[in-house]
């Protein structure tokens, strides 16, 4: 008697738990977002990051029954739009955009000390793989990637080359494909992509790796930059002739970009963020934009980026090793 | 080439466009006129509401915003020595004394006349050699760059007011604090005593508003204390021809205007260096070869010519080499690039043959927003000169005070920049009660950082060797300059 009225007791606690649970839930649900949403760039205005999340910002509203605030926190590879996101509160309000660099800052404290690691942040869904390249101006004697490589073998100092900062995808992949052939180069690092293909236009440097889309693209449709490689998982339609690194037997993992939140953020709201997201991804107004700019939009799941996070640790660290880039 | 500028007048000059326009203008000089706000917060609050315009009209909407804020920051400048924008702050040094002398009509309409001259001669060259000068800016690597810059902090020897070595000593103050942040080659971070928002530097809207109108709040909340005036913020020149530009009077400054347009058309060319370098710039071209330089900084109208001209001409030609090239020349044009991109408009050298209607609809659009400014700026010029001479200074300087902290805080979004923006007012007042000028310290700490890096780029690719200074012509011919300018200073301060 006494166990069965404990029992009662406990079904009934059951079901006040599950009403409180399901209707928290609901709330929850029904509550979120109640206010705008803070969308943070890790680059800086009018690059394709900031271009991209405002583009998503115009369709957000539709998916998400509230608007998307972008703000910019350029600077230190995306660890200070990792610092300023675990700077907010843990409650999806606040969603940030990083790449590699910003991701896993764990692999890369030989460039700056961050707050914060990979186990700090909860990864939403992948945003998008940015394809870059390595170019040279139109008139450069280097045909192909082995015409440079071949020369900089012979004159070893000889070249310098434009990326966006060391520690950084374009940087790595460069100094990747140097140890392999032991070549060395000065490194230049600059501001943005338009800097890097400024400085390449120019002849100040010999060659540079950017992005492709928007500015360089352009600039190699109007025969002003020519590709010698290209890091994507296939070759380009703007110049289809170029090979992929890895064609070329150079492997490495994609640039990407993905949607954080901070690790206590609850799981019910990051289901709802991903849900919307997926929304957002798939509205025709957004793609339509982004394929005019040429940015190639994925979804994909959290397990993508965790993958994606152990790669880092396991392949990338090692490589900063032995170029002298870790502790 | 015809058929793109009939087009192009076709697609400007409908009703829409020209409703479009001068919203887009009048929108840009209030936000330009407060305190804080500027079009790098304007444009992409504004971009999301031109997604159902068409290209033509969208990217002229947002280009009238841009122009309008530009001289929209000038209007605060000279009523309330609060530059509205970073562009206007060397506005400051002569329309504020002109102000206060009751001729507040006087500089607005200065600084309106030569803004618009310097916008309509920049958008022609724009126009007429955009190619050819966006070859030029091609030219400059780190090592022109950093001569460039290098020239330029020289320049700024003529606003260090009246004792040389406070004067220098604010300079290498501002230096200093444009050292703050991380690592230009290295990327780590320096000197920013782990407070994590200081990683991309001292932000400039803090130091700005901070400098000069936070101190100047206190500045007038201690007259407050010691003499109560009751009367207006600006005393007013009952005399009609102390409130407008006579013709004569704007031909006499003819030669500041040209120079400074030509000035802010060159600084504007070259990517990265800004429109507030380049009214800097202009103002010590104008002073040095003005016939009565000791009238500079005391309201003198060829120094508000000068720097006027030169921020608006950097409006239209840091347009060059994005239109021609797709890399924008200055921080507000790249803003623009993403309004350009989304709409299709893909800037670099096909754009003219891809979107010719569009590009010269664009120019056209340009050069008839200077219409739009003259009316719509006088009207501005005119509710704004009401408020400061009929409202008593207690009643504007705390709305001031107000308007930065929250328009500095909107930048970032962070108080860090609102607590430093007190700082910094706490420092402008104390350098004004020892009279240390605050301009040489803001202007060598917008260009330290862009010759630090541009410096240490150009010793990376030349290993190391200083002679790439020497080696590359247009390089040599910058440090030449500075050389020269470094003697004459050395004569004016033996003098």
């Amino acid at each position: 008697m006494k166990l069965r009225a404990s029992r009662n007791w406990l079904v009934l606690a059951a079901i006040v738990a599950v009403v409180f649970l399901v209707q928290g839930n609901f709330a929850l649900g029904a509550a979120f977002p109640t206010k705008p949403i803070t969308l943070v760039s890790s680059f800086g205005a009018g690059g394709g990051t900031d271009v991209t999340l405002r583009s998503l910002s115009s369709v957000f509203h539709h998916h998400f029954g509230q608007p998307a605030i972008v703000i910019d926190k350029p600077g230190g590879a995306s660890i200070v739009a990792g610092d300023f996101l675990l700077s907010r509160k843990a409650d999806g309000y606040t969603v940030a955009f990083l790449v590699p660099t910003g991701v896993v800052p764990e692999v890369y404290t030989y460039f700056r000390e961050a707050t914060y690691t990979s186990e700090d942040l909860k990864p939403v869904c992948l945003m998008s793989i940015v394809a870059f390249g390595l170019y040279v101006k139109d008139d450069s004697r280097f045909q192909t990637l082995e015409d440079l490589l071949n020369y900089g073998k012979q004159h070893p100092g000889k070249l310098a080359y434009a990326h966006n900062g060391r520690g950084h995808s374009y940087h790595l992949l460069m100094e990747m494909v140097k140890d392999r052939n032991n070549i060395e180069t000065q490194d230049v690092p600059f501001k943005s992509g338009a800097d890097i293909a400024m400085q390449v236009l120019g002849g100040h440097v010999d060659f540079g790796l950017s992005q492709t889309a928007g500015t360089v693209d352009s600039l190699i449709k109007a025969k002003n930059l020519r590709l010698l490689a290209v890091a994507h998982s296939e070759r380009l339609p703007v110049a289809p002739e170029v090979p992929t690194f890895e064609e070329l037997g150079y492997k490495f993992r994609p640039h990407y970009g993905a949607l954080f939140v901070p690790k206590a953020t609850p799981d019910n709201i990051v289901t709802l963020l991903r849900e919307g997201l997926q929304k957002c991804y798939a509205d025709k107004s957004f793609t339509s934009m982004m394929k005019r700019m040429g940015f190639i939009i994925q979804y994909a799941g959290p397990e993508v980026i965790e993958d994606y996070i152990k790669t880092e640790k396991e392949i990338i660290k090692p490589l900063l090793k032995k170029l002298g880039f870790a502790k | 080439m015809i058929e793109h500028i009939v087009n192009g007048f076709s697609l400007t000059f409908g009703l829409s466009n020209l409703l479009l326009m001068s919203l887009g203008m009048f929108i840009g000089i209030v936000v330009g006129a407060i305190p804080g706000l500027n079009s790098m917060q304007l444009i992409p609050i504004s971009i999301p509401f031109t997604f159902w315009m068409k290209p033509h009209l969208a990217l002229m909407f947002l280009l009238s915003e841009y122009v309008g804020s530009i001289y929209g920051g000038s209007i605060s400048a000279i009523l309330i020595n609060t530059p509205g924008t970073p562009a206007a702050v060397a506005t400051v040094i002569d329309g504020y004394p002109l102000a206060k002398q009751g001729k507040s009509g006087k500089a607005l309409k200065m600084a309106l006349y030569s803004s618009i001259f310097g916008d309509i001669f920049s958008t022609c060259v724009l126009i007429v050699g955009a190619v050819v000068l966006a070859r030029i800016a091609m030219k400059f690597g780190p090592a022109e760059m950093a001569a460039v810059i290098l020239f330029s902090l020289t320049l700024t020897a003529t606003v260090l007011g009246k004792s040389i070595i406070k004067g220098l000593i604010a300079a290498v103050g501002g230096l200093i604090l444009g050292v703050v942040g991380s690592d230009p080659i290295t990327g780590t971070p320096r000197m920013m005593f782990s407070v994590y928002e200081l990683s991309q530097g001292i932000g400039l809207v803090p130091v700005i508003m901070g400098l000069f109108a936070v101190s100047e709040v206190f500045v007038q909340l201690e007259r407050k204390f010691t003499t109560r005036k009751i009367k207006g913020h600006l005393p007013e020149s009952p005399k009609k021809e102390d409130q407008r530009v006579s013709l004569r009077e704007f031909l006499s400054v003819k030669r500041s205007v040209f120079l400074g347009t030509i000035v802010g058309t060159f600084f504007g060319t070259i990517p990265g260096v800004g429109a507030s370098a380049s009214a800097f710039a202009a103002y010590s071209v104008a002073q040095r070869t003005s016939r009565n330089p000791e009238k500079f900084g005391n309201g003198c109208l060829e120094g508000i010519a000068s720097v006027e001209a030169a921020n608006n001409a950097t409006t239209a030609s840091a347009l060059i080499p994005f239109l021609t090239l797709g890399i924008p020349g200055c921080a507000t044009v790249a803003v623009l690039a993403a309004a350009f991109m989304l709409h299709g408009v893909i800037p670099g050298p096909l754009i003219f043959v891809q979107h010719g209607d569009v590009v010269y609809s664009i120019f056209i659009g340009l050069l008839f927003v200077n219409v739009l400014m003259l009316f719509e700026a006088q009207l501005g010029m005119n509710i704004c000169r009401k408020i400061v001479t009929g409202v008593p200074t207690g009643i504007i300087f705390p709305i001031v005070f107000v308007l930065c902290a929250t328009g500095t805080y909107s930048v970032s979004h962070s108080v860090v920049d609102v607590i430093l923006m007190l700082g910094f007012g706490l420092m402008g007042y104390v350098m004004y009660k020892y009279e240390y000028p605050a301009a040489p310290l803001l202007i060598s700490f917008i260009l330290s950082p862009i010759f630090e890096q541009a410096m240490r780029q150009a010793l990376v690719i030349s290993h190391g060797s200083p002679m790439v200074f020497f080696r590359h012509p247009i390089a040599l011919v910058f440090v030449i300059l500075t050389l020269i300018s470094l003697v004459l200073i050395s004569f004016l301060i033996r003098r």
